[in-house]
């Protein structure tokens, strides 16, 4: 049956800010959503609060909401529009909750739920309900049970011996659940997934650890029809959560009649959960003594593993699940890559292997141990003909400066133990193990990691031993290397030579890579869609072919794995770069290695390459194809790092070129930069010695920033405040040399910061966007909440603003994107960073002023004036002259940008923020009216303001004198103010009323007590680590613990106090951003 | 190098690969089968009696061989192309390396071959007939052994594949809770199943549905089976799949002309499918590459679902057969027909291989509707 014709307008409810659990994924499979309804001809509302997603772009949706995914505003969006139906399964967990939340407080009357019906979300969902399905269709389940309260949960203990897994119920990415191995330890899980679940509900599980895990991703139509459209198994055995599990596609150790066992039980679970139509997610576990096999979950709804098998096959779930939500079945839809129909099953001549990204480092008090909650950030896929080429090109695609199965140092009892604990780098241990001698079968015990992986990592350690100087004289051998996967970094590394070298001896060779395409079917049908990757055969047969070329063709370098400091806003500046080239008419080459993304949705570009972003692949793209420009500014650091190399291959660099990168990146050549053209920056020196450090501290005063001299997302960058604080973080935090300088920096106390987005063409500029941080300076820019426009600075310094930008723009002789940061300190503008590439805050502006600058970026790197550019993406006619810059008008609307940290998923992570990021994502609060537009950006990232109640303030002693103002601000709201002794004597000085409470070190009860008691409704924490260590740090975690609402500066304080003053006149109006834009 | 081993396609492509299966020289027909699992069961289906297969799978060997995942007694297949062997597999059932396995049962092993490309050019240029070779490697020599020997045209492997005493087949299909073969329950009925190279597990499955299978060569008198049927023995017959070209095999055809004539009930699988066409006077056709996987949908034009299903075959037969039976079953990657009820006969046939093993399952009603059938009729 085509299409419903007895529906018109469908809700699609997006994911929100990027989480630990809930990436881009989300947005690859919502804008697939969003796209396929549209061209059925429905009418799609959407809403998201995460402005950074390609789904959100004005043009996607016919009304879209960045607003916040909360009930009410849902509940609002649909009396708006007269929603018909809601599509909950393109959201991830927060779509899924949301939904099933409204819907059981009666809130989604008359609106149909497509996918899903709510009775399967919640049999899939509710553990028990799931339990009893599974039950009731003869599948095998881990033995288990449900506590409510923690004497239950002690009872079941008796029942099932140690270890248990503790699952909290309806959380995300296994939130609330852990292992326990002792009654100490399951006590303390316990009590945690009771609290983390929303209805108080654990499960209580027999231990599989060691058992294989596999996932099955499964689409069903309203005709009963199934296919499975990829099989994964994991490399890590079950204990790992699978987000943080190496995964492979397809299952490696399955006979056929394991493998169809599993299909069928995978039918019969989405039949007995009712899943209609749609994709679901079954996982399954497997003993691999005997082959016993018992069902994990399922997840009733496109998945981060939906999303990673479609990269993985080339078949888009998210698309056929939607086509099948709204009337279709199975054969009437097209596989788009081969023509053929959409009802078989895709099948693969390669192996896939996903391995995830961590960000231990910015969290050094967090455990890394794995665990069944999940705590990577990214992940890459990488594709080979064997799972040796395949394994070593996902290491290596990692961006963690692995060349592939790299040397560990330590003891052999460092490298036992590593083995033993599940751990981000487990797979290189096992590589190290191997090659200290260690036998599968000891591995195997120890690991518990299946022996076909190790007997693979084996051969490949084995054949490390091959590679010597002779190499480069050794065709038969480079060429076996190479298709074992090999990359010529890691060959370099073996025989010493250097990179170059390798590269050079394998084209003497001819020994090349060749591309096959990722085309559903193993080459039964002719791939219609150029989606590709490389290999190395060891006898090829492939004769090399030439690309034709029949017009312009343009390469975008993606940025690789989400990671904190490099997240999904560089990918929607690549997919906006992609779209803008197929505007222009120019061939579009996507590369990037990152299957959580739109970027590498096979119909984005009109080619893809899914490939490591290392010189040596993306260098023989360049040969293959022979582009006409390579764009490396809108993929973040990864791109731009190859501009020079690839500068000196001769690859044509679109835009802004590499020696302008390296004055920017180069603090000697931009200081001298700063010089000549008169321009401030704050006081600063380079040390290379300890000395050197305290010396150049001593010059410029404390307190002082201090960082190593590369960094990303303000890694291992900290504010010292005297010479004990930098000697203790020059001892600890950096190793500095010649070759790893320390950076220092004056810092600017209590600076206002900007951001400025702007593009220029050489002669003129466009600045799109001149954003107010709402914390002060010190804060990263990345954490930090922005307003766009500006709300408190002077149109004079505005001014200042504009010229310097347009100074340094043409001074380096920019052509593109151009990212500055400035501190307003006294009243004096100073420079604290030029970027000349995307920024972070790019799909934050475009959305704000309507005009989307990576697009406008594009047609001006391939040579087109700015104001033409400007002119054609001008669609809401904002473009002004004024000042000597171009500048949008904006109109009456004011957005805030807030950021979302994972404080809640690394256990014993801090909530303190500082000069390091640490958020993985944002979310934007759109209104009229700076207070709203932040309150908004407040209940987005699930930080909501309460209206009443009593507010505990906890301030460090250099902000109680700023807090007067403030506290007493609270007070006219009609909040109580709750302050330990310290604070509360200050506002008493001062005249402010308080009420006293001990401090957790001064005995019970105290303020800690009244946390966990929910007595307090806001908590204001502004204390550091220095001032009071201990006190400080438990309550924030008591804080994250029992989701108080709470602000750590008093910036963000005044804003909120702001809101709430703001609140009590006006109403929380809901309004897509097309009415904003268009107003 | 070790393990040296030389190929000449029809085509002219000559190209050498590393060998861990039996040594020696071969001869046949290569095609290309996309099953991501089963590679035993594949190469121990007597259908590839006479044939390469090129696994488009790229990791080959990983869970081992065993006993009980032969679809026959021995694999009649010439050889095997894969892109990475793996000699060591990880598998609980798992009892010896595919390696050890070809070597015992004579069939070539061809690794570190790039099947993506040999499948792109048996896409392109169809099905052909090759030389493998250990001893040889010269193409001057390979090509004129290839051209010394006869096209699998013009081969009758039926005889080498089918049984050649009658026996009665004791098992039921898999029952993977005690990772072993059923015991048949009291049959309702009994049939006789005529072998063509029949693969076990469509044995199993007609026991599991309830039927006692006389399994009897392809060269039985057919007064024997009209006897027993006519005696009320035995309820109906089953025609087996089998290797090679249907045109080639005109006793068998003659002999099932004459079973239709008595219209005894009967079901058809694969070349069973096919000989039942030709002895209705419809001459099969062959396709350019044929269905070799365990993934095309076909549709059942009675029910309308789409059925994921496990195929190998090179023939199919003509759409004119519609003037004598109706389309139940349609492939609808190519529209090709795959499955047929008879009009004015109680005969049906189906060309996909609803026994599975390997591949999916949800074909196996079939077997099920034949018992049922007969009964009935």
């Amino acid at each position: 049956m085509p299409k419903r014709e007895d529906i018109k307008t469908i809700l699609l409810i997006g994911s929100g800010p990027i989480v630990i659990g809930q990436a881009s994924e989300f947005d690859y499979s919502g804008t697939q959503a969003v796209k396929t309804l549209k061209s059925l001809g429905y009418r799609v509302v959407l809403i998201n609060s995460n402005p950074a997603t390609i789904m959100t772009d004005p043009e996607f949706a016919d009304r879209t909401y960045i607003e916040p995914i909360d009930e009410q505003v849902i509940a609002d969006i649909i009396k708006k529009e007269n929603v018909d139906a809601i599509l909950p399964t393109m959201g991830g967990q927060t779509a899924l909750n949301a939904a099933m939340s409204m819907y059981e407080k009666g809130m989604l009357e008359g609106v149909e739920f497509l996918g899903a019906k709510p009775e399967a979300i919640k049999k899939g969902e509710d553990r028990q309900l799931f339990k009893e399905a599974m039950q009731k269709i003869g599948m095998d389940l881990p033995k288990s049970k449900y506590a409510y309260n923690i004497d239950e949960a002690m009872e079941v203990t008796k029942e099932i011996g140690f270890p248990l897994i503790i699952r909290a119920s309806f959380t995300l990415a296994g939130g609330g659940s852990g292992v326990a191995y002792n009654i100490e330890e399951f006590k303390d899980i316990a009590q945690k997934g009771l609290d983390a679940s929303p209805i108080n509900e654990i499960l209580i599980e027999e231990s599989l650890l060691g058992w294989k895990e596999y996932e099955m991703e499964v689409i069903r139509d309203r005709e009963d029809n199934c296919i499975i459209v990829c099989s994964i198994e994991n490399f890590d055995p079950m204990g790992v959560h699978t987000g943080d599990s190496i995964t492979v596609a397809p299952a490696l150790t399955l006979t056929d009649k394991e493998y169809q066992h599993m299909r069928n039980a995978s039918f019969a679970v989405l039949r007995e959960i009712g899943v209609d139509t749609g994709g679901s997610n079954v996982q399954f576990s497997i003993n691999p003594a005997d082959g016993r096999m018992t069902i994990i979950e399922m997840n009733p709804r496109v998945s981060r593993s939906s999303a990673l098998a479609s990269k993985a096959t080339g078949y888009p779930i998210a698309k056929v699940a939607t086509l099948l939500a709204v009337g279709f079945t199975l054969d009437e839809i097209t596989n788009d890559i081969t023509g053929t129909p959409a009802s078989f099953e895709p099948v693969i001549d390669y192996v896939v292997t996903k391995v995830p990204r961590f960000t231990f480092e910015k969290f050094p008090e967090a455990s890394s141990t794995l665990g069944t909650s999940m705590k990577s950030v990214g992940e890459v896929m990488a594709i080979g003909r064997t799972f040796k080429e395949s394994v070593q090109k996902a290491l290596y695609s990692l961006e963690t400066g692995l060349t592939g199965f790299d040397e560990i140092r330590g003891s052999d009892e460092d490298i036992v133990h590593e083995l033993r604990r599940p751990n981000s780098e487990r797979i290189l241990y096992i590589g190290e193990a191997f090659r200290r001698g260690m036998s599968i079968d000891e591995v195997f015990q120890i690991s518990k990691v299946d022996p076909w992986f190790l007997y693979h990592i084996e051969e490949i350690i084995k054949f490390e031993e091959n590679i010597d100087y002779s190499i480069l004289e050794n065709a038969t051998l480079l060429r076996e290397a190479k298709s074992m996967g090999f990359s010529d970094s890691r060959i370099a590394k073996l025989s010493s030579f250097s990179e170059t070298q390798v590269r050079v001896s394998r084209k003497r060779f001819g020994i090349n890579h060749q591309y096959n395409e990722v085309d559903t079917c193993s080459a039964e049908f002719e791939a219609l869609t150029p989606y590709l990757y490389s290999t190395v055969e060891k006898n090829p047969l492939q004769p090399e072919e030439e690309e034709e070329k029949e017009r312009k063709r343009v390469l975008i370098l993606g940025g690789g794995p989400n990671r904190i400091g490099q997240g999904i806003e560089f990918d929607y500046c690549c997919v906006h770069s992609s779209f803008a080239l197929k505007d222009m008419n120019v061939e579009s080459i996507m590369y990037n290695c990152n299957p959580e993304t739109v970027s590498t949705d096979y119909d984005t570009s009109d080619k893809l390459y899914f490939e490591p972003i290392d010189f040596e692949h993306v260098a023989s793209i360049i040969d293959r194809e022979q582009p006409d420009g390579v764009i490396v500014h809108f993929g973040g650091q990864t791109p731009l790092k190859l501009a020079n190399a690839l500068t000196e291959y001769g690859a044509k660099i679109a835009g802004t070129p590499a020696s302008v990168i390296d004055i920017a990146e180069d603090r000697e050549k931009f200081s001298q930069f700063l010089r000549k053209h008169n321009l401030k920056q704050p006081e600063n020196g380079t040390a290379t010695t300890k000395d050197g450090a305290y010396r150049i501290a001593n010059e410029i005063g404390y307190p002082v920033l201090v960082r190593p001299s590369y960094v990303l997302g303000g890694r291992a960058m900290r504010i010292v405040y005297n010479q004990s604080e930098l000697e203790q973080y020059m001892e600890e935090a950096v190793s500095v040399s010649n070759e790893s300088p320390v950076l220092v920096d004056k810092f600017l106390d209590r600076a206002i910061e900007l951001d400025v987005d702007a593009i220029s063409d050489g002669t003129s500029v466009y600045l799109g966007g001149v954003m107010q941080h709402i914390e002060e300076a010190g804060i990263h820019s990345g954490d930090s909440a922005c307003s766009l426009p500006t709300v408190s600075i002077s149109d004079e310094i505005l001014k200042e603003i504009d010229a310097t930008t347009k100074t340094i723009a043409l001074g380096l002789g920019v052509r593109g994107l151009m990212n500055i940061q400035y501190a307003i300190y006294q009243d004096e503008v100073f420079l604290i960073e030029v970027n000349p590439r995307a920024s972070r805050t790019v799909p934050f502006v475009s959305k704000t002023t309507g005009i989307p600058m990576a697009k406008v970026a594009t047609r001006v790197m391939l040579g087109e004036e700015l104001k033409s550019a400007l002119d054609f993406y001008d669609k809401y006619e904002v473009i002004k002259f004024e000042d000597g810059v171009y500048k949008p008008q904006l109109k009456d609307h004011v957005a805030v940008k807030e950021a979302v940290f994972p404080f809640n998923k690394i256990d014993g992570a801090d909530l303190i923020l500082g000069p390091e990021m640490k958020s993985t994502g944002e979310v934007m609060g759109i209104s009229n009216s700076f207070p709203i537009s932040f309150a908004k950006s407040q209940l987005a990232s699930k930080n909501r303001i309460p209206r009443e109640g009593k507010v505990f303030i906890s301030l460090n002693n250099l902000d109680k004198e700023h807090s007067l103002e403030i506290a007493k601000d609270f007070v006219d709201l009609g909040f109580k103010i709750v302050a330990t002794s310290g604070t509360h004597k200050y506002f008493r000085e001062n005249g402010i009323e308080s009420e006293a409470v001990l401090k957790i070190s001064e005995g019970r009860p105290n303020i800690d007590d009244k946390l966990k008691n929910g007595e307090i409704a806001l908590v204001i924490n502004t204390s550091d680590n220095r001032s009071s260590k201990n006190d400080a740090k438990l309550i924030r975690q008591t804080v994250l613990r029992e989701s108080i609402p709470y602000f750590t500066t008093l910036a963000a304080t005044k804003a909120t106090t702001e809101a709430l003053k703001e609140m009590k006149l006006h109403r929380f109006d809901v309004t897509p951003i097309q009415d904003y834009l268009s107003e | 190098m070790e393990n040296r081993v030389s190929i000449y396609l029809e085509n002219g492509l000559f190209f050498e690969g590393e060998s861990f299966g039996a040594d020696g020289t071969s001869v046949g027909e290569i095609v290309f089968n996309t099953s991501l699992t089963g590679y035993q069961e594949i190469i121990s289906d007597p259908s590839y009696a006479g044939q390469f297969i090129t696994f488009t799978t790229s990791e080959i060997g990983n869970v081992g061989t065993n006993l009980q995942d032969m679809e026959s007694a021995k694999s009649f297949s010439k050889g095997i192309f894969v892109r990475s062997y793996n000699e060591r597999y990880s598998n609980f059932r798992g009892e010896q390396s595919l390696s050890k396995f070809l070597k015992e049962q004579g069939v070539m092993g061809i690794a570190e071959i790039d099947t993506r490309f040999i499948t792109k050019t048996l896409r392109k240029d169809g099905a052909m007939m090759m030389v493998a070779s250990t001893e040889f490697h010269t193409e001057d020599k390979l090509k004129a052994i290839l051209q010394n020997s006869p096209r699998i045209e013009d081969i009758n492997y039926i005889d080498e594949v089918s049984t050649k005493e009658s026996y009665i087949h004791q098992f039921g299909n898999y029952d993977i809770s005690k990772f072993d073969y059923k015991v048949p329950n009291k049959p309702k009925a009994k049939i006789i199943a005529v072998d063509f190279g029949v693969k076990r597990n469509i044995l199993n499955e007609l026991v599991t549905a309830g039927v006692e299978v006389e399994v009897v060569p392809n060269t039985i008198d057919v007064e024997y089976i009209l006897q027993k049927y006519s005696s009320g023995e035995i309820k109906g017959v089953f025609l087996s799949n089998g290797p090679g070209d249907p045109l080639v095999l005109t006793n068998e055809a003659e002999m099932i002309e004459k079973l239709v004539k008595a219209d005894i009930p009967m079901f058809g699988i694969c070349l069973g499918h096919q000989l039942l066409s030709i002895a209705n006077g419809y001459r099969t056709e062959k396709l350019k590459f044929g269905h070799h996987g365990g993934n095309h949908p076909v549709k059942n034009l009675k029910t309308g679902a789409v059925e994921i299903t496990s195929q190998n075959h090179n023939y199919s037969v003509p759409d004119n057969i519609v003037e004598i039976a109706d389309v139940t079953h349609k492939n609808l990657f190519d529209d090709t027909i795959e499955g047929l009820i008879y009009k004015d006969r109680p005969i049906f046939s189906v060309q996909h291989h609803p026994e599975a093993s390997p591949g999916p399952h949800e074909s196996n009603y079939i077997f099920t509707e034949f018992v049922k059938h007969i009964i009935e009729s």
